[in-house]
């Protein structure tokens, strides 16, 4: 493990727990397990978002259909479950595999079509958005009741959400990010031609992280079938900029190779906390959309000052 | 002139515009051949003037958003700047100001927008789709605090709704708005200094720069105007539908970028051009309309004009096979 | 590290041979029927002019590209090395020109990149990955560089040297190095050549790219010369002539003329005046003046500050200190408009990504810098402008059906011509050329010279930074020699010779190496 990597992690880790105590300075009631449990499960949604967006990131991309997967696959499982309770399991594998057939349309066409990837995943944002109508024409559907405790209940202080979180990171992330394609995925967005001429081939590997990208954004849809317990197509969409938030204030780069699970998941449960704190603190809550903005804005100014201080226009000028 | 062989080739090639114009106009006229020959209601004048009606909201925010994607850009902002436009409008004629005030605060409002929009892409640049997009999910912010969700009751005046819904001498009057701002937009585009500046950021931002000329004003300006042609077609909409209300903006985030697409103009910039924009608003318009005989009209709505898009930029904006 | 059981002696059957090989890039013909071969043991010099193909046989030879047509024997086997990996695995490693490693992964990462060692999950064996660079470091003498290092945290030098492990972490049979010391040392040189000598005992074949002759002189056992993407000779070391090889590379040897110059003007007035003229790590104190009629040329190695220093005065470079001054009166540089008032006038480094708007007529590109003038509020005057654009083909002579002819169809050097009439029209005094002469032909430099020494006659003043010494000395009345982003020595009339400027590129009295060091470093790649 380089310690290094994980220093751009360091504004969201420290930011998120000033926040925490910040929170429970204003509202001590918070730290009862019921607590704990509300506020970590308004965040896990949004931190399995961030890694679907990270792993896209990582390679130079953008992905803005995270939100309507996330979306999609709450359209899935909420309406399957809910006509077929017997088979929940079945219907989970099915909304993984959905999801994760959504990444991978993303990924041939941004590989193989060799389109800028934030504009097909733009346009696929509306595809996906369609076929969700299409499963769900309105918000509604039903889970299991079993299912919804089972991701969202708590064991003591421990929120199951998050022992879900760790599975997906620890199943997936983590042998992702330790196998030669997770490799791949940072050399490539770290030296695209280095990494083509080291023998990598950079359609494929763009192909199989757009693939994982979906993988994530199904998990995260399926948390959020849990947490909210019915489906709504339209759901997703604040997913989309508030992931790419979150990666950001987590440290990684627009633009590839730099990134750990670690800053992106702490910048999640750092803006849905910020929000709690918010209104706790007696803010309108029709505040919440421009702040959500705002930050998103400043965030990636924030990103983006050192372009104020180099001495080379032409620096200025590449993106 | 010396006339010289090595150029015969560049005389063969009809210029690229030209092109996906053409296919454009063509497109639009099968369509609608196609349409009314399965109901031929399509090509009475009634129908034909409403889509000119409906086509001229798009149409006035594609002037902005062919400007942008001109340069290499694009503007997602225009949902929620349209919205609080005319939000901004009918609330302040709520309270007793005059049209024209009203009017010119909801245009300087949306020119605003515009602005900050080119903060982040021309100064941070940030990649516009992704600051754009946070402009958009900001002025919805800023929408739903200044009405607390709940969008003013008013009377619309009379001027405002004749620009969204009147007749002059049997023609529509947002059809007339449209052809001023097309107007507008070509005379930009190929006379004036600024619309070359669009065209030659859009093709090679570092020579304009070393050219002498300061990018960023060139991209203030386009998103400046984009903003403003956004805070327009919200006054024609209000007017339109005598009212304002939260999801007025919600079918202007894709549907003019698909226009103007569809209209030939390159979305990596520099070249491409309003008359394109012109028949594929038409385009769109058309599709529209014939979806919303159908059932899912919403999704297939979603379905299509994403897949349109995809297909369209197989077809144009395929980055080249790097040979390095 | 390649087998030694057959130290000593080495058979002559080629480890590679190529035949026949072509490579076609939309149009131009990089490779055409090219052999090549090269023999277990030896270091085999690659030479050739830019554009001689060199780079793309590499490029075929490890994988990256596939050839055309042509054949590809590894020990009189045939091969296909589909990529990199391939080749790798065939005994073929590379050692980029441009860097291959991405700088936010670590060295050890970098090295085994793509061919790490993996357990029966597929995961990354860490420990192994790291156990098999620390090997491999020792055996190539690596001592100073961490494993677990970030790459980019490495100076220049080091990184190459990352790259050279990367390559050798394929255990190769034929080690392609590719311009491999041009970022390194003289101390880092030797070290790598004593590598690559130890390599070369145990049978290594290696193809060696180099533009610095000393080098060659020293390591190679043979020389292969490339032009036109075709072999056209092999040598034997010992029989090496540098004129000969140099004639080879250049084909017909043709002498570039240049036009008579006009004398220097000594009482013209001072148009720049340069004073103390820094700019952070760019620039390092910079003092000069240029008058009226002058040709002033800036030489020096690649990457001494000459670039930024025509950047800095063209307002391209921020946050500058000290004082320049046209014609008498201070002026505030910062931004390229600023500039442009003051009378300056740049030809970009690269016409392709800098001058031109590839796609857009010859009128657009020409007018560009001048729309202003060329314009009534904001509209333009089309008439003034065809008639500024006739007016720029003609004095250029630009060669084009018409001027809506795009610029992309026409060749390099009226591309060139190009982007020099757009600083034509802005009517600037003080013009800067960014090595204008990259890639044009011979007749057409012959008229940016004739441009060059007319633009002087007229009362402007040029600036002429150049890679090419010949240039600077058939053209300039003076000469800035720069080193380490500061003045090192300033030529004047008969004192501009090529010896002269090189050896004050390189910082040593002309008398002292005149004679071994100034050819020993000559570029032979920017002198075609």
């Amino acid at each position: 493990m380089i310690i290094e990597r994980y220093y751009s992690s360091l504004t969201a880790v420290i930011g998120l727990v000033l926040l925490a105590i910040l929170f429970a300075y204003i509202q001590p009631m918070i730290l009862s397990p019921f607590g704990v449990t509300m506020s970590a499960n308004q965040g896990t949604t949004l931190a399995l978002a961030a890694l679907a967006q990270l792993v896209v990131v990582l390679t130079g991309g953008v992905d803005l259909s995270v939100g309507a997967m996330v979306g999609l696959t709450n359209a899935i499982a909420a309406t399957y479950m809910g006509t077929h309770p017997a088979i929940a399991t079945l219907v989970i594998i099915g909304t993984l595999f959905a999801g994760t057939l959504a990444g991978f349309v993303n990924g041939l066409i941004v590989a193989y079509g060799r389109i800028q990837p934030i504009i097909v995943t733009l346009a696929t944002l509306y595809i996906y958005t369609g076929i969700g109508l299409v499963v769900r024409p309105q918000p509604g559907g039903s889970v299991p009741s079993g299912f919804a405790n089972a991701l969202t209940g708590s064991w003591g202080y421990l929120p199951y959400g998050l022992i879900f979180l760790l599975v997906v990171v620890g199943v997936a992330w983590v042998p992702l990010m330790r196998s030669r394609l997770g490799r791949a995925i940072k050399a490539v967005g770290d030296n695209r031609n280095g990494a083509r001429v080291s023998g990598i081939s950079v359609a494929r590997t763009e192909l199989w992280a757009y693939t994982a990208g979906g993988f994530f954004a199904a998990c995260a849809g399926i948390f959020l079938t849990a947490q909210t317990t019915s489906g709504d197509p339209t759901i997703g969409t604040s997913y989309t900029l508030n992931s790419v938030a979150a990666v950001v204030f987590g440290g990684a780069v627009l633009g590839g190779g730099r990134g750990v699970a670690l800053g992106p998941i702490c910048g999640a449960y750092f803006l849905s906390l910020l929000i709690s704190v918010l209104f706790a603190s007696g803010v309108s809550p029709f505040y919440q959309n421009l702040l959500q903005g705002a930050i998103l804005v400043i965030v990636l100014a924030a990103a983006n000052v050192w372009r104020l201080r180099t001495r080379h226009w032409l620096n200025v000028m590449s993106n | 002139m010396n006339n010289v062989s090595e150029s015969k080739r560049a005389v063969a090639l009809p210029s690229w515009l030209l092109q996906g114009v053409t296919i454009s106009y063509i497109l639009l006229v099968v369509l609608f051949a196609l349409a009314a020959a399965i109901n031929p209601h399509y090509a009475s004048w009634d129908n034909i003037r409403n889509l000119l009606q409906i086509g001229a909201f798009i149409g006035v925010i594609a002037v902005g958003q062919t400007l942008v994607i001109i340069t290499g850009q694009i503007d997602l902002s225009v949902p929620w700047n349209l919205t609080f436009s005319a939000i901004l409008m009918a609330t302040l004629i709520s309270h007793g100001t005059s049209t024209p005030v009203a009017i010119a605060a909801a245009l300087a409002s949306g020119t605003l927008v515009g602005m900050f929009n080119s903060i982040g892409t021309a100064i941070f640049r940030i990649h516009s789709l992704v600051w754009t997009l946070g402009t958009n999910a900001l002025m919805q912010g800023a929408t739903l605090v200044y009405t607390h969700a709940q969008p003013p009751k008013v009377d619309v005046p009379p001027f405002i709704r004749a620009l969204g819904a009147g007749n002059l001498w049997g023609i529509p009057v947002p059809l007339m708005v449209w052809i001023v701002a097309a107007i507008f937009a070509l005379v930009i585009l190929h006379q004036t200094r600024f619309g070359r500046y669009l065209y030659a950021i859009g093709n090679n931002e570092s020579a304009l720069f070393l050219s002498g000329v300061d990018s960023r004003k060139v991209y203030l300006g386009a998103y400046a105007i984009s903003g403003f042609c956004a805070a327009l077609a919200g006054i024609m909409l209000t007017g339109y539908s005598s009212q304002t209300y939260l999801g007025m903006g919600s079918d202007y985030l894709l549907v003019p970028v698909a226009a103007v697409i569809i209209g030939g103009t390159n979305i990596m910039g520099g070249s491409g051009g309003y008359l394109g924009s012109i028949s594929g608003a038409m385009i769109v318009v058309l599709l529209q309309s014939v979806l919303s005989t159908v059932q899912i009209q919403e999704a297939g709505k979603n379905i299509i004009f994403g897949s349109i898009i995809i297909v369209l930029l197989l077809l144009y904006g395929r980055e080249k096979l790097s040979t390095h | 590290m390649a087998d030694s059981s057959e130290s000593g002696a080495f058979n002559d059957a080629p480890a590679l041979e190529a035949s026949g090989i072509a490579k076609h890039f939309a149009g131009t013909i990089a490779l055409d029927d090219a052999d090549f071969s090269c023999r277990r043991g030896e270091v085999h010099v690659l030479l050739g002019a830019n554009g001689a193909g060199k780079s793309t046989l590499v490029k075929i030879l490890c994988g990256v590209q596939p050839p055309d047509a042509g054949t590809i024997r590894l020990a009189g086997e045939p091969v296909k090395l589909e990529n990199p990996i391939r080749a790798a695995e065939l005994g073929v490693a590379a050692v980029f020109q441009e860097l291959s490693l991405a700088p936010h992964l670590t060295v050890a990462e970098n090295i085994m990149l793509a061919h790490e060692p993996t357990g029966p999950l597929g995961q990354i064996r860490g420990r192994e990955l790291r156990r098999r660079v620390t090997e491999l470091f020792e055996q190539i003498g690596i001592d100073h560089i961490k494993p677990n290092t970030l790459t980019g945290r490495l100076t220049l030098a080091d990184q190459q040297l990352v790259e050279i492990a990367k390559a050798l972490s394929h255990d190769p049979k034929t080690l392609i190095v590719d311009e491999g010391t041009s970022a390194l040392g003289q101390e880092e040189v030797r070290r790598l050549f004593d590598l690559l000598g130890r390599l070369r005992e145990r049978g290594t074949a290696i193809i060696f790219i180099s533009h610095r002759m000393a080098e060659v002189r020293e390591i190679a056992d043979r020389l292969t010369v490339f032009r036109n993407g075709t072999n056209v000779g092999t040598v034997d070391a010992a029989d090496m002539d540098e004129s000969h090889l140099v004639e080879l590379m250049l084909g017909e040897r043709i002498e570039q003329s240049f036009p008579e110059r006009a004398p220097r003007p000594t009482d013209n007035d001072i148009l720049l005046d340069v004073d103390h003229l820094s700019a952070g790590e760019l620039l390092h104190d910079i003092s000069f003046q240029l008058r009226r009629g002058e040709v002033l040329g800036i030489a020096g190695l690649e990457g001494q500050g000459q670039g930024d220093l025509l950047l800095a005065l063209f307002g391209m470079v921020r946050r500058l200190s000290g004082d320049v001054r046209v014609a008498g009166k201070p002026v505030n540089l910062g931004s390229p408009w600023k500039a442009i008032r003051a009378g300056f006038a740049l030809i970009p480094e690269d016409r392709k990504t800098q001058g031109l708007l590839q796609p857009q007529s010859l009128r657009e590109n020409i007018a560009l810098a001048s729309l202003k003038n060329l314009s009534r509020g904001g509209l333009i005057d089309r008439a003034r402008e065809r008639r500024t654009a006739d007016e720029g083909m003609k004095r250029m002579e630009i060669k084009a059906a018409s001027m809506e002819t795009p610029v992309a169809a026409l060749s390099g050097g009226n591309q060139q011509k190009v982007v020099i009439a757009k600083w034509l029209e802005t009517g600037g005094d003080i013009f800067l050329f960014y090595d204008p002469t990259r890639g044009v032909d011979v007749g057409t430099k012959r008229a940016f010279y004739e441009l060059i020494g007319e633009l002087a006659r007229a009362g402007k003043a040029v600036m002429l930074y150049s890679t090419e010494l010949s240039e600077l000395v058939g053209v300039c009345h003076r000469v800035l020699v720069m080193n380490d982003r500061r003045i090192a020595e300033t030529l004047e009339d008969t004192d501009i010779t090529e010896n002269a400027i090189l050896a004050a590129s390189l910082g040593v009295r002309e008398r002292a190496g005149a004679d071994a060091e100034p050819a020993a470093t000559r570029n032979i790649g920017a002198a075609s």
